[in-house]
Protein backbone atom coordinates (compact mmCIF):
# COMPACT_ATOMS: atom_id res chain seq x y z
CA UNK A 1 0.00 0.00 0.00
CA UNK A 2 2.10 2.91 -1.10
CA UNK A 3 1.38 6.59 -0.09
CA UNK A 4 0.17 8.75 3.05
CA UNK A 5 -3.04 5.47 4.93
CA UNK A 6 -4.41 8.76 6.46
CA UNK A 7 -5.24 10.38 3.15
CA UNK A 8 -5.83 7.27 1.20
CA UNK A 9 -3.18 8.45 -1.34
CA UNK A 10 -2.46 4.34 -3.10
CA UNK A 11 -4.90 3.33 -5.88
CA UNK A 12 -8.56 3.00 -4.67
CA UNK A 13 -9.60 -0.76 -4.95
CA UNK A 14 -13.32 -0.96 -7.03
CA UNK A 15 -15.32 -4.31 -6.64
CA UNK A 16 -16.80 -5.23 -10.09
CA UNK A 17 -19.14 -7.78 -8.46
CA UNK A 18 -21.15 -6.64 -4.95
CA UNK A 19 -20.76 -9.84 -2.70
CA UNK A 20 -18.79 -11.15 0.46
CA UNK A 21 -15.33 -10.96 0.68
CA UNK A 22 -11.90 -11.00 2.59
CA UNK A 23 -9.77 -8.28 2.96
CA UNK A 24 -6.13 -9.04 3.58
CA UNK A 25 -3.19 -6.63 3.99
CA UNK A 26 0.25 -8.40 4.56
CA UNK A 27 2.18 -5.73 6.71
CA UNK A 28 5.52 -7.04 5.46
CA UNK A 29 4.66 -7.20 1.79
CA UNK A 30 2.79 -4.91 1.70
CA UNK A 31 0.02 -6.23 -0.60
CA UNK A 32 -3.04 -6.46 -0.29
CA UNK A 33 -5.58 -9.09 -1.71
CA UNK A 34 -9.18 -9.91 -2.30
CA UNK A 35 -10.50 -13.02 -1.58
CA UNK A 36 -13.99 -14.73 -1.84
CA UNK A 37 -15.38 -14.83 1.55
CA UNK A 38 -14.52 -18.17 3.13
CA UNK A 39 -11.15 -18.07 1.85
CA UNK A 40 -8.59 -20.59 4.33
CA UNK A 41 -5.04 -20.27 4.23
CA UNK A 42 -2.08 -23.35 5.25
CA UNK A 43 0.98 -21.98 7.36
CA UNK A 44 4.35 -22.01 5.27
CA UNK A 45 7.17 -22.14 7.88
CA UNK A 46 10.67 -21.08 5.75
CA UNK A 47 13.87 -22.45 7.44
CA UNK A 48 17.67 -21.25 6.67
CA UNK A 49 19.48 -24.47 8.26
CA UNK A 50 17.78 -24.23 11.74
CA UNK A 51 17.13 -20.78 11.46
CA UNK A 52 13.43 -19.79 11.56
CA UNK A 53 13.22 -17.34 8.51
CA UNK A 54 9.20 -16.27 8.64
CA UNK A 55 5.82 -18.09 9.01
CA UNK A 56 3.92 -17.05 6.21
CA UNK A 57 -0.04 -17.45 5.05
CA UNK A 58 -0.93 -19.29 1.55
CA UNK A 59 -3.94 -18.77 0.59
CA UNK A 60 -6.14 -21.05 -1.15
CA UNK A 61 -7.10 -20.73 -4.78
CA UNK A 62 -3.62 -19.50 -5.25
CA UNK A 63 -0.25 -21.15 -6.24
CA UNK A 64 1.86 -19.96 -3.52
CA UNK A 65 5.30 -18.78 -4.61
CA UNK A 66 7.73 -17.65 -1.67
CA UNK A 67 9.96 -15.09 -2.27
CA UNK A 68 13.70 -15.34 -3.08
CA UNK A 69 15.53 -14.67 0.48
CA UNK A 70 18.63 -13.29 0.54
CA UNK A 71 22.26 -13.72 2.91
CA UNK A 72 25.03 -11.95 2.98
CA UNK A 73 28.27 -13.74 0.25
CA UNK A 74 25.87 -16.39 -0.72
CA UNK A 75 23.28 -16.64 -3.87
CA UNK A 76 19.77 -17.87 -3.30
CA UNK A 77 19.38 -20.77 -5.44
CA UNK A 78 15.78 -22.38 -4.29
CA UNK A 79 13.40 -23.25 -1.75
CA UNK A 80 13.28 -27.16 -1.18
CA UNK A 81 10.32 -29.07 0.86
CA UNK A 82 13.38 -31.30 2.85
CA UNK A 83 15.73 -30.52 4.88
CA UNK A 84 18.20 -32.05 3.03
CA UNK A 85 17.75 -29.96 0.02
CA UNK A 86 16.71 -33.02 -2.37
CA UNK A 87 12.91 -32.20 -3.21
CA UNK A 88 12.75 -28.56 -5.32
CA UNK A 89 9.48 -26.77 -4.36
CA UNK A 90 7.08 -25.79 -7.26
CA UNK A 91 4.79 -23.22 -7.05
CA UNK A 92 1.29 -24.82 -5.94
CA UNK A 93 -2.11 -24.56 -4.44
CA UNK A 94 -1.34 -25.57 -0.83
CA UNK A 95 -4.01 -27.78 0.78
CA UNK A 96 -1.74 -27.97 4.38
CA UNK A 97 0.67 -26.91 5.69
CA UNK A 98 4.06 -27.02 4.55
CA UNK A 99 8.13 -26.23 5.28
CA UNK A 100 10.25 -25.21 2.78
CA UNK A 101 14.49 -24.88 3.28
CA UNK A 102 16.20 -21.82 1.40
CA UNK A 103 19.62 -23.38 -0.63
CA UNK A 104 22.24 -21.28 -1.07
CA UNK A 105 25.53 -21.20 -2.83
CA UNK A 106 28.58 -19.71 -1.81
CA UNK A 107 29.04 -16.45 -3.62
CA UNK A 108 31.31 -13.80 -2.41
CA UNK A 109 30.50 -10.40 -2.91
CA UNK A 110 33.36 -8.06 -5.36
CA UNK A 111 34.32 -5.08 -5.91
CA UNK A 112 34.64 -6.01 -9.49
CA UNK A 113 37.90 -3.87 -11.72
CA UNK A 114 38.36 -2.90 -14.99
CA UNK A 115 40.56 -1.40 -16.59
CA UNK A 116 40.70 -0.19 -20.30
CA UNK A 117 44.55 0.12 -21.06
CA UNK A 118 43.49 1.93 -24.25
CA UNK A 119 40.61 3.91 -23.30
CA UNK A 120 38.77 2.14 -25.80
CA UNK A 121 35.42 2.27 -24.66
CA UNK A 122 34.29 5.37 -25.04
CA UNK A 123 31.22 7.01 -26.68
CA UNK A 124 31.38 9.67 -29.08
CA UNK A 125 29.04 12.41 -27.62
CA UNK A 126 28.81 15.13 -30.33
CA UNK A 127 32.65 15.39 -31.02
CA UNK A 128 34.27 14.53 -28.02
CA UNK A 129 34.80 11.60 -26.31
CA UNK A 130 32.54 10.42 -22.96
CA UNK A 131 34.76 7.74 -21.01
CA UNK A 132 31.73 5.43 -19.36
CA UNK A 133 31.85 1.59 -19.15
CA UNK A 134 28.43 -0.68 -17.94
CA UNK A 135 29.11 -4.10 -16.57
CA UNK A 136 26.81 -6.94 -18.20
CA UNK A 137 26.21 -9.91 -16.51
CA UNK A 138 24.68 -13.04 -17.54
CA UNK A 139 24.43 -16.68 -16.04
CA UNK A 140 24.13 -19.92 -17.57
CA UNK A 141 20.57 -20.00 -17.15
CA UNK A 142 20.34 -17.52 -19.23
CA UNK A 143 19.33 -14.49 -16.13
CA UNK A 144 20.93 -11.30 -15.87
CA UNK A 145 21.85 -10.07 -12.70
CA UNK A 146 23.27 -7.11 -13.33
CA UNK A 147 19.77 -6.20 -15.33
CA UNK A 148 19.42 -6.00 -18.90
CA UNK A 149 22.02 -4.85 -21.48
CA UNK A 150 23.74 -2.84 -21.36
CA UNK A 151 24.11 -3.60 -17.39
CA UNK A 152 24.89 -1.48 -14.36
CA UNK A 153 27.26 1.59 -15.49
CA UNK A 154 30.75 1.41 -13.24
CA UNK A 155 32.12 4.31 -11.47
CA UNK A 156 35.23 6.02 -12.47
CA UNK A 157 38.42 5.19 -10.32
CA UNK A 158 40.21 8.76 -10.06
CA UNK A 159 43.35 8.98 -8.12
CA UNK A 160 43.15 12.67 -6.81
CA UNK A 161 42.83 13.20 -10.71
CA UNK A 162 45.90 12.02 -12.05
CA UNK A 163 46.14 11.26 -15.58
CA UNK A 164 47.18 7.86 -14.89
CA UNK A 165 44.22 6.55 -13.11
CA UNK A 166 42.40 7.16 -16.51
CA UNK A 167 41.05 3.80 -17.42
CA UNK A 168 40.15 2.31 -14.18
CA UNK A 169 36.94 1.34 -13.25
CA UNK A 170 34.88 -0.01 -10.15
CA UNK A 171 31.80 -1.67 -9.20
CA UNK A 172 30.36 -3.36 -6.34
CA UNK A 173 28.69 -6.73 -6.75
CA UNK A 174 26.62 -8.38 -3.97
CA UNK A 175 27.09 -12.17 -3.75
CA UNK A 176 23.34 -12.65 -4.77
CA UNK A 177 24.14 -10.23 -7.81
CA UNK A 178 27.66 -11.88 -8.73
CA UNK A 179 27.33 -13.13 -12.67
CA UNK A 180 29.24 -16.07 -13.82
CA UNK A 181 30.36 -13.87 -17.23
CA UNK A 182 30.57 -10.07 -18.00
CA UNK A 183 30.95 -8.12 -20.51
CA UNK A 184 32.04 -4.36 -20.37
CA UNK A 185 30.56 -2.05 -22.75
CA UNK A 186 30.11 1.93 -23.53
CA UNK A 187 25.98 1.54 -23.15
CA UNK A 188 25.20 1.32 -26.89
CA UNK A 189 22.91 -1.57 -28.20
CA UNK A 190 25.07 -3.98 -30.11
CA UNK A 191 23.11 -3.06 -32.86
CA UNK A 192 23.90 0.15 -32.62
CA UNK A 193 27.62 1.90 -34.69
CA UNK A 194 28.81 3.19 -31.43
CA UNK A 195 28.60 0.09 -30.04
CA UNK A 196 31.73 -0.65 -28.38
CA UNK A 197 32.50 -3.89 -25.77
CA UNK A 198 34.72 -6.58 -24.24
CA UNK A 199 34.32 -10.24 -25.28
CA UNK A 200 31.99 -11.95 -23.01
CA UNK A 201 34.32 -12.96 -19.88
CA UNK A 202 34.07 -15.65 -17.18
CA UNK A 203 34.23 -14.11 -13.77
CA UNK A 204 36.04 -16.68 -11.50
CA UNK A 205 35.79 -16.45 -7.58
CA UNK A 206 38.90 -15.49 -7.23
CA UNK A 207 39.37 -12.55 -10.06
CA UNK A 208 37.95 -9.03 -9.73
CA UNK A 209 40.04 -7.05 -12.19
CA UNK A 210 40.44 -7.18 -15.89
CA UNK A 211 42.55 -5.83 -18.66
CA UNK A 212 41.03 -4.51 -22.03
CA UNK A 213 43.87 -4.55 -24.22
CA UNK A 214 42.35 -5.97 -27.29
CA UNK A 215 43.83 -2.86 -29.21
CA UNK A 216 47.22 -2.77 -27.48
CA UNK B 1 10.26 19.22 16.46
CA UNK B 2 11.42 19.67 12.77
CA UNK B 3 12.53 17.29 10.48
CA UNK B 4 13.18 14.94 13.30
CA UNK B 5 14.23 11.66 11.91
CA UNK B 6 13.39 8.26 12.81
CA UNK B 7 16.06 5.51 14.08
CA UNK B 8 17.18 3.52 11.37
CA UNK B 9 17.40 0.35 13.20
CA UNK B 10 14.48 -1.24 13.08
CA UNK B 11 11.98 -0.24 16.07
CA UNK B 12 10.24 -3.48 16.50
CA UNK B 13 8.52 -4.89 15.75
CA UNK B 14 8.84 -2.65 12.75
CA UNK B 15 6.15 -3.42 10.73
CA UNK B 16 3.53 -2.59 12.76
CA UNK B 17 4.90 0.95 13.24
CA UNK B 18 3.51 2.91 10.12
CA UNK B 19 5.47 6.34 10.11
CA UNK B 20 4.65 8.98 7.49
CA UNK B 21 7.66 9.40 4.72
CA UNK B 22 6.77 13.37 4.05
CA UNK B 23 5.88 14.46 8.02
CA UNK B 24 8.09 17.53 8.89
CA UNK B 25 7.04 16.45 12.58
CA UNK B 26 7.85 12.46 12.11
CA UNK B 27 4.34 11.84 12.53
CA UNK B 28 3.59 8.60 13.34
CA UNK B 29 0.85 6.04 13.75
CA UNK B 30 0.81 2.47 15.56
CA UNK B 31 -1.09 -0.30 13.44
CA UNK B 32 -1.86 -2.22 16.95
CA UNK B 33 -3.09 -1.13 20.26
CA UNK B 34 -0.21 -1.86 22.53
CA UNK B 35 2.36 -0.08 24.73
CA UNK B 36 5.01 1.93 23.27
CA UNK B 37 8.30 3.33 23.84
CA UNK B 38 9.32 6.37 22.22
CA UNK B 39 13.01 7.34 22.38
CA UNK B 40 14.64 10.86 21.46
CA UNK B 41 18.31 10.95 21.08
CA UNK B 42 20.46 13.72 20.95
CA UNK B 43 17.53 15.88 21.04
CA UNK B 44 19.56 19.13 20.65
CA UNK B 45 21.23 18.13 18.03
CA UNK B 46 24.95 18.76 19.24
CA UNK B 47 27.36 18.19 16.74
CA UNK B 48 30.04 15.32 17.76
CA UNK B 49 27.51 13.81 20.40
CA UNK B 50 27.99 10.14 21.23
CA UNK B 51 24.76 9.73 21.25
CA UNK B 52 25.08 9.66 17.13
CA UNK B 53 22.46 12.25 15.08
CA UNK B 54 19.50 13.50 16.50
CA UNK B 55 16.36 10.84 15.92
CA UNK B 56 13.84 9.10 17.33
CA UNK B 57 13.13 5.63 18.08
CA UNK B 58 9.68 3.83 18.07
CA UNK B 59 9.15 0.29 19.70
CA UNK B 60 6.02 -1.76 20.93
CA UNK B 61 6.94 -2.94 24.67
CA UNK B 62 3.92 -5.17 24.60
CA UNK B 63 0.78 -5.73 22.01
CA UNK B 64 -2.83 -6.20 23.34
CA UNK B 65 -3.53 -9.72 21.93
CA UNK B 66 -4.02 -13.19 22.52
CA UNK B 67 -0.01 -13.50 23.59
CA UNK B 68 2.46 -11.01 23.52
CA UNK B 69 3.63 -11.91 20.03
CA UNK B 70 0.40 -12.68 18.42
CA UNK B 71 -1.40 -9.56 18.42
CA UNK B 72 -5.02 -10.17 17.48
CA UNK B 73 -6.61 -6.68 18.20
CA UNK B 74 -8.35 -4.26 16.46
CA UNK B 75 -6.04 -2.42 14.07
CA UNK B 76 -5.82 1.54 13.13
CA UNK B 77 -6.52 0.88 9.37
CA UNK B 78 -10.08 0.94 8.08
CA UNK B 79 -11.64 0.27 4.48
CA UNK B 80 -13.67 2.69 3.84
CA UNK B 81 -15.77 3.90 0.78
CA UNK B 82 -18.77 3.39 -1.40
CA UNK B 83 -17.51 -0.45 -1.62
CA UNK B 84 -18.38 -0.57 2.19
CA UNK B 85 -20.32 2.47 3.07
CA UNK B 86 -18.95 6.26 1.92
CA UNK B 87 -15.55 8.03 1.53
CA UNK B 88 -16.62 10.13 5.03
CA UNK B 89 -17.55 7.59 7.73
CA UNK B 90 -15.16 6.26 10.27
CA UNK B 91 -16.49 2.74 11.49
CA UNK B 92 -14.67 0.71 13.92
CA UNK B 93 -16.08 -2.46 12.02
CA UNK B 94 -14.69 -1.89 8.67
CA UNK B 95 -10.82 -2.05 10.97
CA UNK B 96 -8.74 -4.49 9.49
CA UNK B 97 -8.36 -7.32 12.62
CA UNK B 98 -4.88 -9.39 12.81
CA UNK B 99 -4.80 -12.86 11.84
CA UNK B 100 -3.32 -14.98 14.86
CA UNK B 101 -0.25 -16.74 14.53
CA UNK B 102 1.33 -14.82 12.06
CA UNK B 103 3.20 -12.23 14.35
CA UNK B 104 0.56 -9.99 13.73
CA UNK B 105 1.83 -9.89 9.47
CA UNK B 106 -1.20 -10.40 8.12
CA UNK B 107 -4.58 -7.88 8.66
CA UNK B 108 -7.79 -9.47 7.15
CA UNK B 109 -12.05 -8.04 7.14
CA UNK B 110 -14.13 -10.37 5.82
CA UNK B 111 -17.64 -7.99 5.00
CA UNK B 112 -20.51 -7.55 2.03
CA UNK B 113 -18.86 -5.12 -0.54
CA UNK B 114 -21.09 -2.91 -3.02
CA UNK B 115 -20.44 -3.24 -6.33
CA UNK B 116 -18.18 0.16 -5.80
CA UNK B 117 -14.30 1.55 -5.38
CA UNK B 118 -12.50 2.09 -1.46
CA UNK B 119 -9.01 2.34 -0.01
CA UNK B 120 -8.16 2.27 2.96
CA UNK B 121 -7.01 5.06 5.65
CA UNK B 122 -5.93 5.61 9.08
CA UNK B 123 -8.87 5.02 11.21
CA UNK B 124 -10.11 8.34 13.14
CA UNK B 125 -11.78 8.11 16.66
Amino acid sequence: MPGDPSSGYHESFHVNTAGNYMVVYDLKMQKIYFHNAGTTYHKVTKYYGELLIEEAAAFTGLNYTPAPFYQPEKKFVGWYEDALLETAYVPKDLTSDITLYAKFVDSPSVNLRFYDRNLDIKVDNGGFNEYVVFAYGKNTDGTEPLGGWPGRMMQKVVDMGHELSYGYYALNISGQDRPEKVTFNNGCQPFEPEHVSTPELVLPADKNLYEHDVAA
Amino acid sequence: MEDLQFDTTPSLPRDYIYRYEDSPDANFITIYPGEIKVQVFNPDNAGGSPAGARRMKVEYTSLLGATPSTPTGTSSYALRGPAVGDWTTHDINNCLVGISGYDGRYLSLTRAFNADDFKIFVYKH
